[in-house]
């Protein structure tokens, strides 16, 4: 597909996700819709063979690999004409659990519930040079999701004993996926992925995600710290005001995707990127609305801003969903390729 | 502290009333409600708590809010407080009053049904003044334009979350130009840009709840 395709090669992804290689820039996605996927490859990639065969042609070096599990929170359907997917959300107002009452009656998931079968198969699937990374997140979104946005607020003074309560139990599910993930040898990056931050700045105060949200962090840094594995953090928005405990407390080794209406690339690579490998950064919007030769353009920018630092990997601004131009995406992904190497 | 001052400290601290436990430090103190229906008795112009109280109060909301000195958790609870004293106000304000800066329509367009940040602005427009007409989540064009054919001095707010769904901002705007509605729009949401609504014809770019305050006031020429 690219005339300047690599070879994967896990081991270099691992050490640009720890700062430390300054060779040639990975690629990463935290999500490609299965629309996008099936575009390119000509037929539906739904199991995990063809996983591997989709991101190694492309250009990748991983994999990516969730538990299983379903967490209903209280979702509405919206149409699009836009796109042919209608797309689900939370409600913002009301959740399924809303007071200590729906708390007790609520069908709340089991660890054995939890399916790793996907994960196993990975492992034995998985050629040497590509790697597993071991995905999940959402402690603090599936908490808001499943009681509202609104009445979360509320509540987060009202009874933060009810709040407290909610962490964990979705916190133990999700640390239960981390711990089982980090013993698998062929897991060799965790990945977690919570949106706590607007474009402005973060939904909630820097002490609630530190009391709340941040312990599990950090256990999941111990976890990859105990394996000497990179450990990525995705949220989106801004995320000046918790910098210094993700990087000094918690020990993210990665940070993903540096949304460019929320945190320029540049000075971000200022001020931590002797700490953080940077991940992500090419604006979904541009890759929806510009031409591929604007996207080549942007590319080589932000492929400037890593030369002679390494210490990122280059991908999107958040995924890439099915509304994303096809040859934008392949127009990234060929730049980096061709043009990412020193 | 007069009473008009404990109102406005109130609506700043997010101190609805004496059940309310936010602030922790005011649980079982009076709030916003019991502040305002107290004015009301000892026959206070209800024009001054709104101007003296209410909308200053959310003036300043904002302005922490924009600093990130508090987070929407904290912006809610002084709209909720601001709510319960503009409610009881409200029957004695007369209608078409000067107090009322103009109208504004406001939804999320259609395939979105974000509305936390829509919501945001309604509170914060509606605590500086304005009169809300909130046409909801996942709203297709032609409501826009049956609102704005109703009101056609209104000001009209669309939000988006993506960028694909921002790409139906551009309809609503076709469309009410396409029927001789001038009704001044702007626009706002994660994904969408200055850059982005000029392109699409919109009047207006707010980032967060209190730049929409501002952009309201800047079409009406108030100062901000």
């Amino acid at each position: 597909m690219f005339s300047h395709l690599r070879k994967p090669n896990f081991e270099h992804f691992q050490q640009t996700l720890f700062n430390k290689t300054n060779d040639y820039i990975p690629l990463i996605e935290l999500g490609i819709h299965p629309d996008m996927r099936k575009a390119i490859m000509g037929k539906p990639v739904t199991n995990v063979k063809d996983e591997i065969a989709f991101m190694r042609s492309l250009g990748y070096d991983f994999i990516k690999v969730q538990p299983g599990i379903h967490i209903e929170t209280n979702r509405s359907i919206a149409k699009n004409a836009n796109v042919a997917t209608d797309r689900s959300w939370s409600s913002e107002h009301d959740g399924v659990v809303t007071d200590w009452e729906s708390f007790e009656k609520y069908n709340w998931a089991k660890i054995s519930d939890l399916d790793y079968s996907r994960l196993e198969e990975a492992g034995k699937l998985i050629p040497d040079d590509m790697g597993i990374v071991g995905q999940y997140g959402d402690i603090y979104t599936t908490v808001w999701e499943m009681m509202g946005f609104e009445n979360f607020s509320m509540k987060m003074y009202e009874d933060p004993e009810l709040i407290k309560a909610m962490f964990d139990k979705i916190g133990g599910l999700v640390m239960s996926m981390f711990e089982t993930m980090a013993s698998m040898d062929h897991v060799k990056v965790l990945w977690y992925s919570d949106d706590i931050a607007y474009s402005s700045g973060l939904m909630v105060s820097p002490d609630f995600v530190r009391e709340y949200l941040f312990p599990y962090l950090k256990r999941i840094g111990e976890l990859a710290k105990k394996r000497n594995i990179p450990f990525i953090y995705h949220s989106d928005g801004v995320l000046y005001d918790v910098m210094p405990y993700l990087i000094d407390d918690i020990g993210i080794t990665s940070l993903h995707p540096v949304e460019p209406l929320s945190m320029d690339m540049a000075e971000l690579k200022d001020r931590v990127g002797d700490k953080l490998c940077l991940c992500g950064g090419i604006d979904v919007d541009q890759l929806c609305r510009a031409t591929p030769d604007e996207i080549r353009v942007l590319t080589r920018k932000f492929i400037e801003i890593a030369r002679g630092r390494g210490g990122w990997c280059a991908g999107s601004s958040n995924s890439i969903p099915e509304y994303v131009k096809t040859e934008n995406y392949l127009a990234m992904i060929e730049t980096v390729l061709k043009e990412g190497n020193w | 502290m007069t009473i008009l001052e404990s109102i406005k400290h109130c609506v700043v601290q997010g101190h609805i009333d004496t059940t309310s436990k936010f602030p922790k430090n005011m649980d079982g103190q009076k709030g916003v409600r019991e502040l305002t229906q107290q004015a009301i008795t000892e026959g206070i112009n209800v024009e001054d708590i709104l101007t003296q109280g209410l909308i200053p109060a959310m003036t300043i909301v904002g302005q922490h809010y924009e600093n990130n000195e508090i987070f929407v958790p904290e912006m809610l609870f002084s709209a909720k407080a601001m709510k319960s004293g503009l409610e009881l106000i409200k029957p004695f304000l007369l209608e078409g009053s000067d107090l009322i800066l103009g109208k504004v329509i406001i939804g999320t367009v259609q395939g979105d049904l974000h509305d936390i940040g829509k919501n945001l602005v309604c509170m914060m427009l509606e605590g500086a003044g304005f009169e809300i007409e909130d046409l909801g989540i996942n709203i297709p064009a032609p409501k826009f334009l049956e609102a704005a054919k109703n009101n056609p001095e209104a000001l009209i707010g669309i939000s988006a979350l993506l960028t694909v769904t921002m790409k139906n901002m551009k309809g609503v705007i076709e469309l009410l130009r396409a029927n001789d509605l001038n009704n001044k729009v702007f626009i706002g949401g994660a994904s969408v840009t200055p850059a982005f609504a000029k392109e699409i014809g919109a009047e207006g770019y707010a980032k967060n709840a209190n730049q929409a305050v501002k952009e309201a006031k800047r079409f009406l020429e108030i100062e901000a």
